[in-house]
């Protein structure tokens, strides 16, 4: 059944500025026990740090564990914002309204807990510095800008800028509307931070241009993090490792887990912050129908990933990607990776009412995020096992609880910034729903009265 | 339908539109005939250097170049056409309906690119002891066969994607033709069609297998291309992106093909009503979107090979990009990527008739060349020397002397080409007298799916939502 809330602007106001005006029980409980959880997590980072990396599961030829593959999932959550917010925003699809300031929130803070993890990885994180920024002038020893290694901090740190500079833009009409319901100190923060924003027709029309032109802006960005981080990968010799798909594949599976993360994220927070008259299940069904395109786009590189990797016949590669497929355990989370990443939820989402049902979509945007997570560590990991020339056995990895540790600590980060953010900013903008509310209409087809959009120029 | 914002808005009504298409639909003047005969001789001519290709015989690979470059745009322009149809009736864009008949009335191609297909297998060597993504069956109907079945189904799918979304419309022929011969092909064709709710539901439901099919099977048909026809021929070359690549140069392409046929249409078949503003600015951002993206997985590639370095990656490099065929990568740089980017990051040239036009036509040519560069180069390398096999791994093999020189068209070639674009075209021609190139009722829905309303001191259109 298709139905429309129509609410007044007073309304909007009230609902939306609910828990940044007062402060629920439930918040400041949640917000507690996160805090005490990533104090934990810093303190065992602080004891690896002290002991050395020899207490994770990195050793020789495994290098690169669950702190890359965390490193790779953030990055890849990240790519939801965007995708959400500049596509839907320059395709002018009526249906992002409510979840675009959500969505661009969660990139910036997915890719601030993406940053942690090279740090965390390098066990000596001072160390980082060396390969980014010239450390020794009178030697001449640089950085070696051909290196993906060092691209990376240049995107994400380039794509971090952009998204904060992305989320400011459009939270400026909101920040007026807070500052005129608060006093004191924070009405002159928020006086600060709404740049003298009064709506006049000018400032709707800088706001518009600037939306769209950051929007355009920021799609080549967007497309050039995961490709480099990709980069890292492809540009070595690694058997499975050197394929030249390796930069669109991780961008669209970048883009299947971050939609998914927005889907579960827009459906937690419908529940917590009781957003039933602005996330209905007409946007649920439009994410998981953008889901389901690309989730096919990501087979279908998928499919040519595997083919072309069997297509010389190389016995390494080859090698690697029987170890993936049909050597437990290896085997078993391959297909566990197969199944949450498209297999179960795919042909779920074919279905109208599972595709606007908040529970079912919840589970499967779940599971494919864990998928996603399984398929970078099988990128990762096998590929690194390799038999060398000298040795008669495959090299193993095996996460330890201190990487486990760390890669919960970074969800709990994730989840503790969304909570901080909340109490502040509104997560739903509060000037795209009554911009929606607008456009709104209805025809007569018929005898029916059919749901209607003001066509925008 | 184009209109002005700041003006009211004229909607028209079913029956006009109907009436209107139905006329011009039913007239065919001398200039349509003179059309018709132009790309009949042209496509004769193609035919004189197929048979001229065909004297010479299949020994020698490098005489089906330029051929198989041919086979590949027409599959990668004309054959893509209807995956925009599919596309677009999938998202719902309300302002599809007048341009999707064109793009589906372009399946009848099939037809043409399927026979041309045949010779261009029989020039191929076995898969036998080379790379390939059939791998070990060594029957010869694992990638002849193989191939013809895939490309046949996704012809036979266009077709009746065609012919589904056609039935209302040649019910209207039937109805207002009867007497003569394209109304009696009509009653054929139209199954008996008088728009029942039964038939309005199985018509929706096979549009959508259809479409959802043509979707999925048209990128393996691009996967086949690639596979069989380019990387399988050339040593050392392992490129899984390339499918992928060319499965966007083809979107690209097909795009580009809508916005000058459309114009086309406008220009002199008096469509100027149904392609208007709307149409060509909404497809030239895809357009602009998809020139980005054959830019990425160039580079995607490019950077790949260059990074790695090993023996094969840097011949091929070689071969394709910096020295044998150099000069068409430039072409195909400028217009496919450099060209659309710099025009059409300006909305005044994206919301203009003009812009996306010369746009596309400069994609087009582009296109060409490239396929030009990806078909021509691997056929104008040789075979393995007897006795020893092709080569499984990245060395060179026919590499290893010197690296093949650029093959230049000769007069059969470009007979082939100009005959192969022609009979496509023809085609279309042809069959725009049987299912008219504007959907009456697709329109007509749009249409009662339109209000206009007044908002303040402006009209605007309202638009239903049609699920």
């Amino acid at each position: 059944m298709y139905y429309r809330r129509t609410l007044t602007e007073a309304q909007i106001n009230q609902q939306l500025l609910g828990t940044v005006l007062t402060t629920p029980l439930w918040w400041i409980v949640l917000v507690s026990l996160l805090g005490i959880v990533i104090a934990g997590v810093v303190g065992v980072v602080a004891w690896m740090f002290n002991q050395g990396l020899g207490v994770t599961g990195l050793r020789q030829p495994v290098f690169w564990g669950f702190f890359i593959t965390n490193f790779i999932f953030w990055v890849g959550i990240s790519h939801a914002g965007v995708m959400i917010s500049a596509i839907l925003r320059l395709s002018q699809a009526e249906w992002r309204r409510p979840m675009v300031r959500a969505a661009e929130t969660m990139t910036v803070f997915a890719l601030m807990a993406s940053l942690t993890m090279p740090l965390v990885h390098a066990g000596r994180p001072w160390r980082i510095f060396y390969w980014v920024f010239p450390y020794d002038w009178a030697r001449g020893i640089w950085p070696d800008v051909r290196s993906p290694l060092v691209w990376d901090p240049i995107a994400i740190t380039t794509y971090l800028t952009s998204s904060m500079l992305f989320v400011y833009t459009a939270l400026i009409p909101d920040l007026a509307i807070i500052r005129d319901r608060s006093t004191g100190w924070r009405k002159s923060v928020y006086g600060v931070l709404s740049l003298g924003w009064h709506g006049n027709p000018r400032q709707w029309k800088l706001q518009g241009f600037a939306g769209i032109l950051l929007s355009a802006l920021i799609l080549p960005v967007f497309v050039s993090v995961h490709s480099i981080v990709s980069w890292d990968f492809s540009v070595s010799l690694v058997p499975s490792w050197h394929v030249t798909i390796f930069a669109p594949y991780f961008v669209i599976g970048a883009v299947h887990s971050g939609v998914s993360a927005v889907v579960t994220l827009m459906i937690i927070m419908r529940k917590l912050y009781k957003l039933e008259n602005f996330i209905w299940e007409e946007h649920i069904d439009a994410l998981a129908r953008l889901l389901i395109v690309v989730a096919m786009a990501w087979m279908f590189l998928f499919w040519l990933d595997l083919v072309f990797a069997l297509w010389l016949k190389e016995e390494q590669e080859i090698t690697v990607w029987m170890l993936r497929m049909f050597e437990p355990p290896w085997s078993w989370l391959f297909f566990l990776f197969f199944m949450f990443s498209f297999v179960i939820p795919v042909p779920l989402w074919m279905f109208r009412r599972v595709r606007r049902s908040f529970t079912w979509m919840l589970w499967t945007s779940l599971i494919v995020n864990i998928g996603m997570f399984l398929e970078r560590f099988l990128i990762i990991v096998p590929a690194l096992m390799r038999k060398g020339p000298q040795t008669f056995t495959y090299a193993t990895y095996r996460p330890s609880p201190v990487e486990f540790t760390i890669i919960f600590g970074t969800i709990a980060l994730v989840c503790f910034f969304l909570l901080v953010f909340s109490k502040f900013f509104p997560l739903i903008p509060l000037w795209e729903i009554k911009e929606g509310q607008l456009l709104i209409d209805e025809v007569k087809v018929g005898n029916a009265r059919v749901p209607a959009l003001v066509k925008e120029h | 339908m184009a209109h002005d914002e700041h003006a009211a808005p004229t909607v028209p009504t079913h029956q006009e539109i109907a009436s209107d298409i139905m006329a011009k639909f039913q007239n065919i003047n001398q200039s349509y005939w003179r059309w018709v005969s132009l790309l009949a001789v042209l496509f004769a001519a193609g035919v004189v250097g197929f048979v001229i290709k065909l004297m010479a015989g299949f020994d020698d690979r490098s005489e089906w170049g330029y051929y198989v470059a041919t086979l590949s745009f027409l599959a990668s322009t004309f054959l893509a056409m209807p995956v925009i149809s599919a596309g677009l009736r999938l998202a719902k864009a309300n302002w599809r309906r007048p341009l999707t008949r064109l793009t589906e009335n372009m399946a009848i191609t099939g037809v043409l690119i399927w026979f041309m297909l045949i010779p261009a297998l029989i020039a191929l060597p076995d898969t036998e002891g080379r790379l390939s993504v059939w791998f070990d069956f060594p029957h010869w109907m694992s990638f002849r066969g193989g191939n013809l079945m895939v490309w046949g189904t996704v012809v036979l799918i266009g077709l009746f994607l065609l012919w589904t979304l056609a039935l209302p419309d040649l019910a209207a022929v039937r109805d207002h033709m009867p007497k003569s011969p394209r109304g009696k092909v009509a009653r054929v064709l139209s199954l008996g069609w008088t728009g029942n709710t039964r038939q309005w539901r199985v018509l929706h439901s096979g549009v959508l297998l259809f479409g959802a099919f043509y979707l999925l099977l048209y990128p393996t048909l691009q996967t086949l291309l690639q596979a069989d026809f380019q990387a399988g021929l050339l040593p050392g070359m392992k490129d899984a992106i390339a499918p992928a690549t060319a499965l966007i140069n083809a979107l690209q392409g097909a795009v580009a093909m809508t916005l000058v046929v459309m114009f086309i249409m406008r220009r002199f078949g008096g469509y100027e009503r149904y392609f208007g503003i709307d149409q060509f600015w909404a497809l030239s951002k895809p357009l602009l979107a998809f020139s980005l993206l054959w830019f990425y997985f160039w580079w995607g590639s490019f950077i790949t090979f260059w990074y790695g370095r090993q023996p094969g990656e840097t011949a091929l490099i070689q071969f394709l990009i910096l020295d044998s065929y150099r000069i068409p990568l430039i072409f195909s740089f400028l217009f496919n990527f450099i060209g659309p980017l710099v025009a059409l990051v300006w909305n005044p040239v994206r919301r203009s008739i003009w812009g996306p036009t010369i746009v596309g036509v400069g994609v087009l040519f582009g296109a060409l060349i490239n396929h030009i560069r990806w078909y021509v180069a691997p056929f104008s390398v040789l075979d393995p020397p007897e006795g020893k096999d092709w080569p499984h791994v990245a060395t060179l093999m026919s590499f290893e002397d010197a690296i093949p020189a650029g093959q230049l068209p000769g007069i059969a070639d470009v007979l082939i080409i100009v005959g192969g674009i022609a009979g496509a075209f023809l085609l279309f021609m042809l069959i725009n007298k049987i299912i008219p190139v504007v959907s009456m009722w697709e329109v007509g829905e749009g249409l009662r799916l339109v209000k206009v309303r007044r908002y303040l001191a402006r009209y605007a259109m309202v638009i239903a939502k049609s699920h």
